[in-house]
C-alpha cells in the first residue's frame, strides 16, 4: 500500500509540474517566436496594445497563484499522506484564517478591476476618429463601404470586399452590421473582437503602427462556411492609401474590342451581373449595368467587383487571389516596401489560376454553401452564396481574362 | 409494494374486516389500477423509489457521456490535420451543437440529478423524496428529452446551431433541416425534468431531514444541491421561455428575433444566458459537493470551514445571476454594461476562491488515504483552480475581446467542466459505488482510469489554451495551414497534441466501462462502511433497503455516523472508535419503525411523459399527432390526479399467478 | 295513473303553456319570445309523454335506499341550455353556441352525478368519487368565469368614465379589495357568512357597474377616435384627424446603435452619426438590411419624418419595412411633438445608382431641408 501511494505522490508531482511548466512557458514564450498570424499577444496597434497591456499583469498574476496553489496541495499530499498516524483532531476551521485568505484575492481583483474599467471606456471612444468605414457582415464575407469624406479624397461611396484598406497610424473607426445572421470582426493584431449584428450599428477602433497585412477570422459562429470567413486588414501610408483611394474611384475601362476579356464582358453581363455590380460596366444597349442580388441572393447583396484585381483574396477571403510564391511576397514584404508591392495589384502571372477557376466552375463545391436549388424552399428560391453557374471552360477562359482587367 | 408492516412480536395484528358493502367501492378510480411488479424491467419502469431513479438517471446520463464522448473524439479528429476530412461542414457543426447539448443537459445535468435523488434523501435522513410520481416523472421528461433531441440525427440532421443557439442563425432560413426543431423541444421536455426535480428536492430538503438535522448540519453535498436546485427554479423557465419564442418562431412562423420586423437578435442572447450562466453553477456545484464529502472522508477530518463553504456556495448562487453579459462582451453592449458585467464577474471569483482554499485546508493536517475517489478530488481541486484562473483571465473585458470564441475559452471551460464537474462525478462514482451496488469499484483499475484521464484531459485541453492565444476560433470545421504560423507555438503541433490527448482520455474513460463490468462480475462484496465514512447515507444497508432507514436516526452533529462510531479523548483530543459500522446500524434496526408506509408504483408519470414528444413530433411534422399526443397528456393528467400517492392494499393489478415476473409463466410452459 | 314523475312534467307543461299564451296576448305575437316559448312548452310535453309511457319515475319501489340520491339541478340546467340553443337557431350564432356548451357541461355534470350515485353502497364515497371526478373540471371552469365577468365589468366601467376618474376608482377599489383582504387574513375567526356575504356584495357591486358601464357606452375621446378609424390611416402628410395612433411614440425600444439619429432643431435637419464628429448631411446606408434611423423633433411644431424609397424599390418591398405608414414610395414616421423621438426601419434593396432621384429624409413643412442616404 505504501510503495504505491509514493508512486502516486511522485506522479502527481511530475503533473504538477507539467501544468506549471505550461503556464511559465506561456507567459514567457507567448512575446517571441514566428507565431500564428493571428496570435493575440502580439499587438501591432495601440488599441490592441493597450489590451495587451492590461492582460499580461493578469496573466502573471494569474500563473503566480496557480502556481502557489498547486504548490501547496502538493505539499499537504505528501505531508500528510497516511502514514499510519493518528486520527486528527476534528477542527472545523479557522474563521480567522479563513476571512484572510478571502480578502487577499478579493484585493488583487480590485485592483485589476480599476485598470479593467479605464481601458474599457477608452476602447469605447469614437469622438476622436479619422476615418470612418462601414463594414457589413454577410454569409460568408465581409462588404467594406468607404462613406464620402472628402479629407481622405474619399468623393463618391468606395465598395470592396475581402480587404479591408486602411492608412497606418490613423484612427480608423468601423461601422458594422451584418446582413444576415450574427458576425463577429477580428483582427487580433489590431484590436479584440466586435460582434456584427443585424439591424444594429457597433463600432470597432482600428489603428496600425505599421503599414503591412494583418489576418483575421470571423468569430461568432454563422452557419456552414464560418470557418471560411476570414478578413485581411492591409495598412498603407497615407500616400499610398490616397493612391488606393484615388484608383478605387477611377472610371470604368471597358476591355478593348475583339479581345478574349471583351467576351468575357459580355459573360459577366449574361451571368454574374445578376448579383455582382462592376461600377460603370454598360450594357449593349448602353445602359449601366445595375446588379439586383435582392432578386436572387437571401441576404441582399453580392461582393462588388469593381476593382477586383486590386485585393489579394476572394470568396470571403477563402482563397488568395495571388499565386503562393507572389502571396509570401506581399504578405512578408517589409513596411516600407509594403505598399509599392501591395498596390501592384494582381497581374496575370501572379494570379492563382487553378482556385479561381475552380470558384467559377462550381463555387459551392469549393466553399460550402446553401446553394442546392432544391434546398431553397424557406428562402423563396434565393440563394445563399454563390451556385453552381453551370459555366463552360471556354466561357471561364473569357471570364478569367475579364476579371484580370479589373483593377 | 406500498406498504411495509412489521409485525411486532407478541402482538396479533386485528383482523381489519369492513362490512362488505354490496357493491364494494374498489375500482371506481382512474382507468389503469397501480402496477405490482417489485422484480424485473416492469418494477424499474414504474417505481417511484428515488434510489432506482437515482440510477436510472445515471444510467441515463452514462450513455449519452458515451454518445458525448464519441461525438468530441470525431470533433478532434477532425481538427487533428489542416483541411480535416474526416467531417464535412454541415456534419461537424452538428456534431458540436450536439456535443455541448449532451454533455451539459444529458450529461452532467442528469447525472448530478442522479446523485441528488440518490443520495439526499439518504443524506437526510428521509425514506423517499417528498413527490415521489413527480421524481418518476422528471426522469421519463428527460429520457423523452434526451430522446427527441438525438432523434434528429436519423431523421434529417442534427441540430446545427451551436449549444447557444444564437439567432437569427437558428432561425428557419438558415438552419433549414429540423434539428433546431428537434433540438428546442427535446431541451424543454428535458427542461421539465429540472423543474420537477428542482422543486421536489427543495421541498424534500426543507421538510424532509431527520430530526435534529438543522440546516447547518446538512450534509455539505446536500446543501449544494439545494443551492443548484434553486438556481435550476429559476434558470430553467428563462431557457424554457427561449427555447418556446424559438418553436414558435421556427414552427409558426412568429418575429421574435427577426430585424426586418423591428427586433432586436440580442433578446436572445440575454434570455440565453440568463439560465446559461447559472447553469455553469448548475453543473459544477453538484460536483463540488460531492468532493466536499470525498475530501474530509478521506482526510479523516471534517471539512474546513464548513459555514464559509455553505455560505460561498449560496454566494456563487446569487451572484452567479448578475455576471451572465460576460458571455456578451463582444456584442457591442456599450461599455457601461460590460464595466459592471466585468466587475461582477471578477467578483464572483472570490466564493470559487474560498471552496479552494477549503478544500486544500481540508487535506491539510490530515490522514489522507489515497483511493480512487480521494485522487479525482485532489485532480479537481488543481484541474479546476487552472480553469478558474484561466476565467479570471477573461473576467478583464478587454482581454476576454481577444479571447472569446477562441479556443482559449474552450480550454478555459473545459478545466472547468471537465476538471471540475466530471471529475467530481467520477470522485463520486468511486465513492458511492458500493453504497448503490454493494460492491467496491476496482482500486487498480481506478487508479489507471484516473491517470489516464488527467493525462489525456491535459493533453487534450491543455494546448487549447495556446491554440486560442493564437488566435484559432472555435467552431471552424477546418483550420488552414496558412494561417498556423510556425515555431514553438504553431497550430498544426497543438492541434495534433490535442487530437492525440482525446484519444488518451478516452481509453481513461473506456476503463471505467470496463471497470464497471469487471466490478459487476465481481463476486466479493463491500464491507458495511469501506471509507470509514462521516455522513448519514452510510448508515444504511449496501443497497440500502427500500425503506432506506429502519428507523430514522436522530442527529446531533454536522458528521453524525462519524460521531456515533468516534469520540473525541478530552485529555489528548484524539479521535477513539467506540462504536464499529455494524453496531451503529444494528442500533437502528433494534429501534425499528413498526408500519412504515412507502409511497406506491404509479403507471401515470411514464404515460404522461410518453405524450410530451408526440406533441413535439406532431409540432414539426403534422398538427393531428400534436392532438393525440396532447390527448394522452390530458389523459394521464387526469389519472394521475385521481389515483391516491398511497395505495390501499385493493388498488392494484392482480399478480400473475406464478409470481410477480411474466417470464416466468414461460418457463413454467417450455 | 298519474304519480310523482308524470305529475311534475304534466304541470311544467302547463305553466309553459299558460306562459305561452300569456306572452302572446300580452307581449307580441309569434316573435323571438314566442318561439322559445314554444319550444319550452314541445319539450316539456314531450317529456311528460315518455315518462308516462315508461312510468319511469312514476315506480313504487325504490330499488335503493332513498337516501342515496340527492337532489339535482341538471336536469334544469340542460332544459335552459337547449332553449339557448333553440333561441341561437333562430336569432344569433353566440346563443347556439354558448347552448352547446350549457348542455354538453350539464349532461356532463349529470352522467357523472348518476354513475356516482350507484358507484356503491356508501354515500360518502360515492360523493367522494364525483368530486374527484368534477372537482378538477370545475374549480378551473366555474374560476375563469368567474374572473372573466369581474375583469369584464370592471372594464367596462373603466372604458365608461374618464381617465382622472379611472385612476380614482382604480385605487379606491383596490384599496378597498386590499383592506378587506387585510381584514380576512388577520381575523381567521371572523363568521364566514360575513366574508362570503362582503365577498357577494362586492362582486355584486363590480358587476352592477360594469351593467351600468356597457350602458354608457365608450368615453367621448374613445368613440371618436374608434369613428375615425386612426389604426388604418396611411398618408404621410398632414394628419387629418385629432385621434390618430400616439401609442408608439415613446416606445422607441432601440435608442442606440441606430445607423444614424435625424435631429431637427431650429429648422435645420442634421444626421448624427457614431463615428463622425460633426453632424452630416448625408448618410451611407448598405444596401439589402433593415437600416433604422431615428427621427428627434426639437421643433415646436408636431412633425413627421419622410423617407423616399426610390422609384427602383422592387414591389412589395414596401411591406418588408416594420412601418405600417409605408405608402408607395414613401414611408414615415408619425407626428410627433416637440422632444419626442421615433424610429423608421427601411431595408434599400436598390443602390443610389439604380434611382433617378436621390434617396432622402425629409420633413413635410421644413423646406429646402433633407439628408440624403446613399446606397452604395
Amino acid at each position: 500500500m505504501a510503495s504505491r501511494l509514493s508512486v502516486t505522490q511522485v506522479k502527481a508531482r511530475q503533473v504538477l509540474q507539467r501544468s506549471l511548466l505550461a503556464i511559465g512557458s506561456l507567459a514567457v514564450l507567448g512575446s517571441c517566436a514566428t507565431n500564428a498570424p493571428q496570435d493575440t499577444w502580439q499587438p501591432k496597434g495601440p488599441n490592441a496594445k493597450m489590451i495587451d497591456d492590461l492582460q499580461q499583469p493578469v496573466f502573471a498574476v494569474a500563473g503566480i497563484i496557480g502556481i502557489i496553489v498547486s504548490a501547496v496541495v502538493a505539499y499537504a499530499i505528501w505531508r500528510y499522506k497516511d502514514r499510519g498516524q493518528p486520527i486528527p483532531e476534528q477542527t472545523h476551521g479557522k474563521p480567522a484564517l479563513e476571512i484572510t485568505l478571502t480578502v487577499i484575492p478579493a484585493l488583487i481583483l480590485a485592483v485589476v478591476g480599476v485598470f479593467t474599467f479605464r481601458v474599457i471606456f477608452d476602447l469605447a471612444r469614437t469622438d476622436d476618429t479619422q476615418l470612418v468605414i462601414n463594414v457589413t457582415g454577410q454569409q460568408w464575407w465581409w462588404e467594406y463601404d468607404y462613406p464620402v469624406q472628402n479629407e481622405w479624397g474619399i468623393t463618391q461611396p468606395i465598395i470592396s470586399s475581402g480587404q479591408l484598406v486602411i492608412p497606418a497610424g490613423v484612427k480608423v473607426l468601423l461601422r458594422e452590421t451584418s446582413r444576415d445572421v450574427i458576425h463577429s470582426y477580428w483582427i487580433p493584431a489590431l484590436n479584440g473582437k466586435r460582434d456584427a449584428v443585424p439591424g444594429r450599428v457597433h463600432t470597432l477602433r482600428l489603428e496600425a503602427d505599421q503599414p503591412g497585412i494583418y489576418a483575421g477570422q470571423c468569430t461568432e459562429f454563422c452557419g456552414l462556411s464560418h470557418a471560411n470567413m476570414r478578413m485581411e486588414a492591409v495598412a498603407l501610408s497615407p500616400a499610398d492609401f490616397a493612391t488606393w483611394v484615388a484608383n478605387q474611384q477611377a472610371t470604368y475601362q471597358a476591355p478593348a474590342a475583339d479581345s478574349l476579356a471583351k467576351q468575357g464582358e459580355e459573360v459577366f453581363l449574361n451571368q454574374c451581373v445578376r448579383c455582382h455590380q462592376v461600377n460603370g460596366l454598360k450594357r449593349a444597349d448602353g445602359t449601366l449595368a445595375i446588379a439586383a442580388p435582392d432578386e436572387n441572393v437571401w441576404s441582399g447583396a453580392a461582393p462588388n467587383l469593381t476593382k477586383f484585381m486590386t485585393r489579394n483574396t476572394f470568396a470571403g477571403a477563402m482563397f488568395d487571389l495571388l499565386r503562393d510564391a507572389c502571396r509570401d511576397d506581399v504578405w512578408k514584404a517589409d513596411s516600407a516596401e509594403f505598399g509599392t508591392k501591395y498596390l501592384a495589384g494582381v497581374d496575370e502571372s501572379c494570379l492563382n489560376v487553378s482556385d479561381l477557376r475552380a470558384w467559377l466552375r462550381n463555387a459551392p463545391e469549393v466553399k460550402p454553401m446553401y446553394a442546392n436549388p432544391a434546398l431553397l424552399a424557406d428562402t423563396n428560391g434565393k440563394y445563399r452564396g454563390m451556385p453552381n453557374l453551370g459555366l463552360s471552360e471556354s466561357d471561364i477562359d473569357k471570364l478569367v481574362a475579364y476579371l484580370l482587367t479589373l483593377k | 409494494m406500498a406498504i411495509i408492516e412489521r409485525p411486532a412480536p407478541g402482538t396479533t395484528v386485528p383482523a381489519l374486516i369492513p362490512a362488505a358493502p354490496a357493491i364494494t367501492p374498489t375500482r371506481t378510480f382512474g382507468a389503469l389500477r397501480r402496477p405490482v411488479a417489485t422484480k424485473g424491467w416492469k418494477s424499474w419502469l414504474f417505481t417511484v423509489d428515488h434510489k432506482k431513479l437515482g440510477l436510472m438517471y445515471g444510467a441515463t446520463a452514462l450513455f449519452f457521456f458515451i454518445v458525448g464522448g464519441l461525438e468530441a473524439v470525431l470533433i478532434r479528429f477532425q481538427l487533428a490535420a489542416p483541411e480535416g476530412k474526416v467531417l464535412n461542414a454541415d456534419l461537424y457543426n452538428q456534431m458540436f451543437t450536439m456535443h455541448a447539448t449532451t454533455m451539459v443537459f444529458l450529461f452532467v445535468m442528469p447525472m448530478a440529478a442522479g446523485f441528488a435523488n440518490y443520495f439526499i434523501p439518504l443524506q437526510i435522513g428521509a425514506r423517499d423524496v417528498a413527490f415521489p410520481r413527480i421524481n418518476a416523472f422528471g426522469f421519463w421528461c428527460l429520457l423523452a428529452g434526451g430522446i427527441v433531441v438525438n432523434l434528429s440525427w436519423f431523421l434529417g440532421g442534427a441540430a446545427d446551431g451551436g449549444w447557444f443557439m444564437y439567432a437569427p442563425n437558428s432561425g428557419p432560413v438558415f438552419s433549414p433541416s429540423n434539428g433546431v426543431d428537434f433540438w428546442a423541444f427535446g431541451l424543454q421536455i428535458a427542461g421539465i425534468a429540472s423543474l420537477t426535480g428542482a422543486i421536489n428536492l427543495i421541498v424534500t430538503v426543507l421538510n424532509m431531514r431527520a430530526p435534529g438535522m438543522t440546516l447547518m448540519k446538512m450534509p455539505i453535498f446536500t446543501w449544494m444541491m439545494t443551492v443548484v436546485q434553486f438556481l435550476l427554479l429559476f434558470a430553467v423557465p428563462v431557457i424554457t421561455v427561449a427555447l418556446f419564442l424559438l418553436s414558435f418562431q421556427r414552427s409558426f412562423g412568429a418575429q421574435f428575433f427577426d430585424v426586418a420586423a423591428g427586433a432586436d437578435p440580442l433578446l436572445w442572447q440575454h434570455l440565453f444566458w440568463i439560465f446559461g450562466h447559472p447553469e455553469v453553477y448548475i453543473l459544477v456545484l453538484p460536483s463540488f459537493g460531492i468532493i466536499s464529502e470525498v475530501l474530509p472522508v478521506f482526510s479523516r477530518k471534517p471539512l474546513f470551514g464548513y459555514p464559509f463553504v455553505v455560505f460561498s456556495g449560496a454566494a456563487i448562487g446569487f451572484v452567479g445571476w448578475g455576471v451572465w453579459a460576460h458571455h456578451m462582451f463582444a456584442s457591442g453592449l456599450g461599455p457601461v454594461s460590460v464595466a459592471v458585467f466585468s466587475l461582477a464577474t471578477m467578483a464572483i471569483a472570490v466564493p470559487t476562491g474560498v471552496k479552494i482554499i477549503n478544500w486544500t485546508l481540508t487535506m491539510w493536517g490530515g490522514k489522507l488515504v489515497f483511493t480512487t475517489a480521494m485522487k479525482f478530488a485532489v485532480g479537481l481541486i488543481v484541474l479546476f483552480t487552472i480553469g478558474g484562473l484561466s476565467g479570471v483571465t477573461h473576467s478583464v473585458a478587454p482581454s476576454d475581446t481577444q479571447q472569446t470564441d477562441t479556443y482559449y475559452i474552450v480550454a478555459h471551460f473545459h478545466y472547468v467542466l471537465f476538471g471540475g464537474a466530471i471529475f467530481g462525478l467520477f470522485s463520486g462514482f468511486y465513492y458511492w459505488w458500493p453504497k448503490m451496488f454493494g460492491k467496491l469499484l476496482n482500486e487498480q483499475l481506478g487508479s489507471w482510469n484516473f491517470w489516464l484521464m488527467v493525462i489525456g484531459m491535459n493533453m487534450t485541453f491543455g494546448p487549447m489554451h495556446i491554440l486560442g492565444l493564437q488566435g484559432q476560433p472555435r467552431r471552424m470545421y477546418q483550420w488552414t495551414e496558412a494561417r498556423a504560423g510556425e515555431g514553438f507555438f504553431n497550430l498544426a503541433f497543438w492541434n495534433l497534441v490535442a487530437s492525440i490527448g482525446s484519444v488518451i482520455l478516452t481509453l481513461g474513460i473506456l476503463l471505467f466501462l470496463i471497470n464497471i463490468v469487471v466490478t459487476a462480475r465481481s463476486k466479493v462484496r463491500a464491507p458495511l462502511d469501506p471509507w470509514n465514512a462521516r455522513s448519514l447515507e452510510w448508515m444504511t444497508s449496501n443497497p440500502p433497503k427500500e425503506h432506506n432507514f429502519d428507523s430514522i436516526p436522530h442527529v446531533h452533529h454536522l458528521d453524525e455516523f462519524f460521531h456515533r462510531k468516534y469520540e473525541e479523548d478530552s485529555a489528548t483530543h484524539t479521535m477513539r472508535e467506540v462504536a464499529t459500522a455494524e453496531q451503529v446500524l444494528a442500533e437502528l434496526e433494534r429501534n425499528a419503525d413498526e408500519h412504515i408506509h412507502m409511497p406506491s408504483p404509479s403507471y401515470w408519470p411514464l404515460v404522461l411523459a410518453v405524450g410530451l414528444p408526440v406533441v413535439s413530433l406532431g409540432v414539426i411534422y403534422s398538427i393531428p399527432v400534436a392532438i393525440v399526443g396532447g390527448v394522452i397528456i390530458l389523459y394521464a393528467m387526469y389519472g394521475w390526479a385521481l389515483e391516491p400517492s398511497v395505495a390501499a392494499e385493493s388498488d392494484f393489478d392482480e399478480p400473475s399467478s406464478n409470481g410477480h415476473n411474466g417470464h416466468a409463466v414461460g418457463t413454467s410452459h417450455g | 295513473m298519474f304519480k310523482v314523475g308524470s305529475k311534475l312534467f304534466l304541470g311544467l307543461t302547463g305553466f309553459a303553456a299558460f306562459n305561452l299564451v300569456a306572452y302572446i296576448v300580452f307581449v307580441e305575437r309569434l316573435a323571438l319570445g314566442g318561439v322559445a316559448l314554444s319550444a319550452v312548452f314541445a319539450v316539456f310535453m314531450g317529456l311528460s309523454a315518455v315518462v308516462l309511457m315508461t312510468n319511469e319515475g312514476d315506480s313504487e319501489v325504490q330499488p335503493r335506499d332513498a337516501a342515496l340520491l340527492g337532489a339535482s339541478m341538471w336536469p334544469l340546467v340542460t332544459v335552459v341550455g337547449i332553449v339557448l340553443l333553440m333561441l341561437g337557431l333562430i336569432v344569433a350564432q353566440i346563443y347556439f353556441i354558448f347552448g352547446i356548451v350549457v348542455v354538453l357541461a350539464a349532461l356532463t355534470e349529470w352522467l357523472v352525478q348518476s354513475w356516482s350515485e350507484s358507484a356503491s353502497d356508501d354515500v360518502a364515497h360515492n360523493e367522494t368519487a364525483r368530486r374527484r371526478l368534477l372537482h378538477p373540471i370545475e374549480f378551473p371552469v366555474l374560476a375563469s368565469l368567474g374572473l372573466g365577468v369581474i375583469i369584464f365589468s370592471f372594464s367596462r366601467v373603466m372604458l365608461a368614465i374618464s381617465k382622472s376618474a379611472g385612476a380614482v376608482v382604480f385605487m379606491v377599489v383596490a384599496t378597498l379589495v386590499l383592506m378587506a383582504g387585510t381584514w380576512f387574513a388577520l381575523r381567521p375567526a371572523l363568521k364566514p357568512a360575513l366574508v362570503s356575504g362582503i365577498c357577494v356584495i362586492g362582486a355584486v357591486g363590480i358587476i352592477a357597474g360594469g351593467i351600468g358601464g356597457t350602458g354608457a357606452g365608450l368615453r367621448t375621446d374613445l368613440a371618436e377616435a374608434a369613428a375615425e378609424g386612426h389604426y388604418t390611416h396611411r398618408e404621410c402628410g398632414e394628419e387629418k384627424s385629432k385621434y390618430f395612433d400616439k401609442k408608439a411614440m415613446k416606445t422607441l425600444s432601440l435608442r442606440s446603435n441606430v445607423a444614424a439619429i435625424i435631429e431637427l432643431r431650429d429648422g435645420k435637419l442634421s444626421a448624427v452619426i457614431n463615428g463622425f464628429a460633426t453632424p452630416q448631411s448625408s448618410i451611407t446606408a448598405a444596401r439589402g438590411n433593415p437600416v433604422t434611423f431615428v427621427f428627434r423633433n426639437f421643433d415646436a411644431k408636431e412633425r413627421r419624418m419622410v423617407a423616399s424609397l426610390g422609384d427602383a424599390m422592387p414591389a412589395g418591398a414596401a411591406e418588408a419595412s416594420s412601418d405600417k405608414h409605408a405608402d408607395g414610395n414613401e414611408t414615415c414616421t408619425q407626428l410627433i411633438p416637440q422632444g419626442a423621438e421615433q424610429g423608421l426601419t427601411i431595408t434599400y434593396n436598390k443602390p443610389s445608382i439604380a434611382q433617378d432621384k436621390p434617396l432622402t429624409l425629409t420633413v413635410p413643412g421644413v423646406d429646402g431641408q433633407s439628408i440624403e442616404v446613399v446606397v452604395p
